[in-house]
Formats: C-alpha cells, structure tokens, sequence
C-alpha cells in the first residue's frame, strides 16, 4: 500500500454508498409518505458521496460580494462576476443534483 | 414530510368538538385523512356527519407561522378566500375558523373541491391543457379585477410594497449570503417594469396549487402569499422555470406557450401585458423561489428538522443556476 494508512476499509464515500444501497432496496416496502423521505435521503446521500470525492469549493468571502453587487460596485465588472458566479455555482450544482447542469457545464 | 410534529396528536377528537361548537351535539366526523405535511401547514381532510349526511370538509393550520416569515396568518387567509369565493371564483368555501376554544388551528376549514393537483398528472394530460389554460387565466382575470380597496388588509404586508426591497430584507433574514441572488437583484433594479397600479394577487399561482378535476378546474389553492402587487407577478410566476416540470417549452406551468398564456390572460378580460415584463417576474420568480428553499434549509438548521428541508438548503443552487442561466439568455 502506497498512500499513508487512515481509517480501515470501507472508506468514507463507501460507507455512504452502502447506506444509499439500503434505502433503495427498502423504498417499495414503504408507505409512499416514507417512500418520498427516502427518495429525499438517497438524494442527500448522493450529494454527500459525490462532496467527499471532490475538491472543496474555494473559499470565499460570500457575503462582502454579496453586498459588494447591491451597491452596484459590480456594474462596471459585470460580465466577469457573472462568470466567478456560474463557475461557483456548476460547482455547487454538480455536488447537489448533476443532471439539473446543461449539457455544456457537464464534467467540467 | 407526512409525519406530523411530535405535538400533534390524532386530530379526531378535537375535529369533533369544532364541528359539535359549530352544528351542534348531534354532528360527528368521520373519515378523517391525513393530507401531505405542507412547507408552513397542515392540511386534514374530514367528513362533517349530520344524521346521514355526509359532507367533505378540509382542515387547514399553520405551522410554521411568525410575522417575520412570507406567509400570511391563517384569519387573513381566511378573509382573502372568502372574498375571492363572494366574487365567483373557483376557491374553496371559507366555512369558519379556529378559535382560543378549539383544541386545533390556527387555522380555518372550507369546502372539499374534488381533482388532483399533483403536476405529473395534470401535465399528462396535454389534450385539456387549452381549456385547462382558459380557465387558468380567467380565474386570475377575474380575480385581478376585484377591487383592490376589499383587501386593504393587505396592504401592509411587507410584499405589498418594493419587490426588490423585500426580498432583500427576506434574504437578510435567513443569515446566509447569496451572491448569484443579489446579482439577480440587481439586474431586476437596473431593468424595472414599467409601473402598474397595484392589484390583489395570489401570490403562488402556478402548476400544483390548482386542482383539475376530468379537464375542469375545481379550485385554486394555497392563498397563504395573497398580497397586492402587479397582476403581472401572478402571470410571471405561473411562467417561472421550477413551475414548468421538465416541460421547459411550455413556459406557462408546463401547460402552453408564454405567448399563448398572455393572449388568453387578455380574451379573458386582462389587462395587456408583454413578455418582457413577464421574464422580468421569471427572473424575480427564481430569486423568491430560491428564497423560499433557504427558508426551508434555515428552518431545518433552527430545529424543525426534517430530510426535505435539509435538501431545501443545498437545492437552493439549482435554482440559482437556473437563474444565472436565464440573465444569459442560455434558458426561455
């Protein structure tokens, strides 16, 4: 084994994988009102699983853009903030639900 | 999302003693029906018993309320339905509201109107979706022709008043900032409407929140977001993307064309209105729709813990990027 030892197998994206696996193989015994909160939970689960083999999102001071952009301090900058704002957010999309992306914004 | 909040027990019982309060010893009620958990309700479905006569009846309750939240108190909503019900629109009877004495609410009961609002179904059905659409819009006709001075009650709330100031202050509210959101904001701010009078306005017209009954519309609900706004407001989020279903083509709800969906808003009596103005409330629909999910996500993390509110949070970036996407002129 060539990379320095942590946790035992499975590792952490695993785990999740396999609690997913289980809602999925429980969904049809449940009533629908249950069946819907596990459908919820794999969706969660799958978000969380694709979080862990990804880089993190670079941190960022949100909220000094955030009202940097209300004060109008971005108007004269405007088509580059529009791009730092859709690369942050295909990032975010691409964790939270991959296929909501359009076509071009896939496996970037 | 059908599990109820510890506190709320079987609600028989005290649905009993409301209705014994209001017809008298002899009524009963049976049949009752725990309909889905709503985002700020409760909604049970009943049978009011009077000798033999049975009579369907819905039960609705806050339970996510606080002036500080978007959504309307249970007696405002109360007075909007019965005055859109006095002017002859589809809406469930207003019957009576909770009060200190009953062991429910707040919240109020109504008529049962008979459909499905389940949007997979109604979108299935492309072949009613022209009728479907006419009714649509004369319902809103109708209801943005009532006069306005009739729903002074809501002339204060924070949504009758700047669009764009309130939903700053909203988002303020729930701790968390927004870039894409204020970039959004900011577009709307540097590319107003043109100014209309203000009319009484659902607040959440769109597909999922009318029910269709055999290609005939029974009811329109869910009057939690009445406020007096432009009628355009209406007509543009009924044309907001998350409202369309996949059916990206059909900006209406999923149902017809934004063309389409203006030109019937007009036969039916409307005022005319153009497609630039509507995408201006598309966009701003976004904006509030995402909004709304942050509510739900902060809601989670304050303790009113549950897997779809905790989605809410994270699922807020896909409606920022479908927003993002729309100022790109990428997406109709």
């Amino acid at each position: 084994m060539t990379e320095p030892s942590t946790h035992y197998r499975p590792s952490t994206a695993d785990l999740v994988h396999t609690v997913a696996d289980f809602l999925d193989e429980i969904g049809p015994a449940l009533n629908s009102g249950d069946r819907y909160t596990a459908l919820v939970c794999k969706h969660i689960l799958a978000m969380v699983e694709r979080e862990l083999l990804s880089a993190p999102l670079a941190p960022l001071d949100e909220a000094a853009l955030a009202a940097a952009i209300r004060a109008g301090r971005h108007d004269a900058t405007w088509d580059a903030t529009f791009d730092a704002l859709m690369q942050r957010t295909v990032v975010r999309v691409a964790l939270v639900k991959p296929d909501h992306l359009a076509t071009k914004h896939r496996n970037e | 999302m059908a599990a109820l909040p510890a506190t709320r027990s079987d609600p028989t019982d005290a649905l009993r003693a409301a209705v014994r309060r209001r017809w008298g010893d002899t009524a009963n009620v049976e049949n009752v029906e725990q309909a889905t958990l709503g985002g700020s309700n409760r909604t049970i479905l009943f049978d009011l018993v009077q000798a033999t006569e049975h009579t369907r009846m819905v039960s609705r309750e806050e339970t996510f309320g606080g002036a500080e939240k978007p959504f309307l108190p249970p007696g405002a909503q109360f007075q909007a339905m019965f005055l859109a019900h006095e002017n002859g629109l589809a809406v469930p009877r207003p019957l009576f509201a909770y009060d200190s004495n009953d062991a429910l609410g707040p919240g109020f009961v109504t008529t049962f109107a008979p459909g499905t609002a389940l949007p997979r179904r109604v979108l299935a059905e492309t072949a009613r979706h022209e009728t479907i659409l006419h009714q649509l819009a004369e319902t809103l006709a109708k209801l943005h022709a009532i006069d306005p001075t009739k729903f002074a009650f809501l002339a204060e709330l924070p949504e009758s008043g700047d669009p764009i100031a309130t939903m700053r202050t909203r988002i303020d509210s729930l701790g968390e900032p927004h870039p894409a959101l204020e970039f959004g904001l900011r577009w709307l701010e540097l590319h107003p409407p043109p100014p209309r009078p203000r009319t009484v306005v659902h607040g959440d017209f769109r597909t999922g929140n009318f029910l269709i009954d055999n290609g005939k519309l029974t009811a329109l609900l869910d009057w939690e977001c009445c406020h007096l706004a432009s009628p355009a407001e209406d007509l543009g989020w009924f044309c907001t993307r998350s409202w369309r279903f996949g059916r990206t083509a059909h900006h209406a709800g999923g149902i017809a064309t934004r063309a389409q969906w203006l030109a019937a808003y007009r036969r039916a009596g409307g005022g005319a209105i153009t497609e630039t103005e509507i995408r201006w409330w598309e966009i701003f629909g976004l904006i509030r729709w995402a909004m709304f999910n942050i509510l739900q996500g902060h809601g989670h993390v304050q303790g009113r813990r549950s897997p779809a509110y905790a989605a809410c949070g994270r699922n807020v970036a896909l409606m920022e990027y479908d927003l993002l996407m729309t100022l790109a002129g990428d997406y109709d």
